[in-house]
């Protein structure tokens, strides 16, 4: 990776964008037979773990699943799950965006993605932060405050359209 | 699966007007596939939840057949959008499907997968005990587990072929 003065003339998101594409380790995952399609299907099979966890985490929130479950019950023992499997999609969701920087650059549904991605991350850390905190108080009940409700449904909707972004930037544009 | 008798019927999938209306819609197939997508997050997602419950590593706080009664009709949702997405996805493609060895594959697959699952999730459903799991739930859930994931593996897989 040497940087000449000639070949790095502005520093824009773009710019980083090629000199991604143009490394050795961008090029070796998009041409290889293997490694983009077993990258991409970990990262889809992933989606089980990672958003089916949090699925149900949701759905106590909304008051439509696990009725009987006390809430804390549900967060706190799929949580572990919840975020090892975010983790293993985070990564090979890096190694995807490696392998073809520039085409997500230009990608409008990798754009809403991100952005959907980062509400996602503020609408749990909110609610980590404001609602869990008096859990016991509703707890055991199978209809939760609106806040938690509110919660519950931008999660649910907030990755419905992140799997279906997804999905979509394979489909170009 | 190889054998001319079935050929006519995939030949006759192919061409109905279903199949063709999809086929020849930009945008159809696209929206179709990400709504099966859907269906594979809800029918995976309360898959692991209960296998992990059966296999110990989660959700211990529950007793197991509580736990396979709240999940039974997200298990049963998420099989049935799967499967009349997928559906509509063979149909669009059915000669494609007939040549593909994959998609022979997943059938097979998804076959074992759900009489697996017809032998686990009514022994799942009498377990009371929530502390002690008998001997044959890990090694059971593990295999089966593993039937659901290869469908989902052999299925995207049809997609690269």
């Amino acid at each position: 990776m040497r940087l000449t003065g000639e070949r790095i003339t502005t520093l824009s998101i773009l710019g980083i964008c090629e000199w991604i594409d143009g490394t050795a380790f961008s090029t070796s995952i998009r041409e290889s037979i293997w490694l983009f399609p077993i990258i991409e299907t970990v990262h889809v099979l992933g989606i089980a773990a990672s958003a089916g966890t949090i699925l149900f985490v949701d759905l106590r929130l909304l008051g439509i699943g696990m009725k009987r479950e006390r809430f804390s019950d549900v967060l706190e023992q799929l949580q572990p799950w919840t975020l090892s499997a975010f983790l293993v999609m985070l990564i090979t969701g890096s190694l995807l965006f490696l392998s073809e920087a520039v085409k997500c650059y230009h990608s409008m549904f990798f754009q809403i993605k991100v952005g959907m991605l980062a509400l996602a991350a503020g609408n749990a850390l909110l609610f980590h932060w404001k609602v869990y905190p008096a859990v016991e108080v509703w707890d055991h009940l199978p209809r939760t405050p609106g806040r938690a409700r509110l919660a519950g449904a931008l999660s649910l909707a907030l990755w419905i359209g992140i799997i279906a972004m997804g999905r979509a930037i394979a489909y170009g544009k | 699966m190889g054998s001319n008798v079935l050929r006519p019927f995939f030949e006759w999938c192919d061409s109905t007007a279903l199949s063709v209306a999809i086929r020849d819609s930009t945008w159809m197939f696209a929206v179709v596939e990400v709504l099966h997508l859907l269906g594979l997050a809800l029918l995976l997602g309360s898959l692991v939840v209960l296998h992990l419950r059966l296999m110990g590593l989660g959700m211990r706080r529950q007793p197991v057949s509580q736990l396979a009664r709240e999940l039974a009709p997200w298990i049963r949702g998420g099989l049935a959008f799967a499967a009349i997405t997928g559906a509509l996805l063979f149909l669009s493609e059915a000669l494609k499907c007939y040549a593909s060895t994959l998609f022979a594959v997943k059938m097979m697959l998804l076959t074992l997968a759900i009489l697996s699952h017809l032998l686990i999730f009514p022994r799942a459903l009498r377990l009371q005990d929530s502390a002690r799991l008998p001997l044959w739930t890990k090694p059971a859930a593990c295999l089966s587990l593993v039937l659901w994931f290869g469908v989902g593996l052999a299925g995207r897989a049809i997609g690269f072929q």
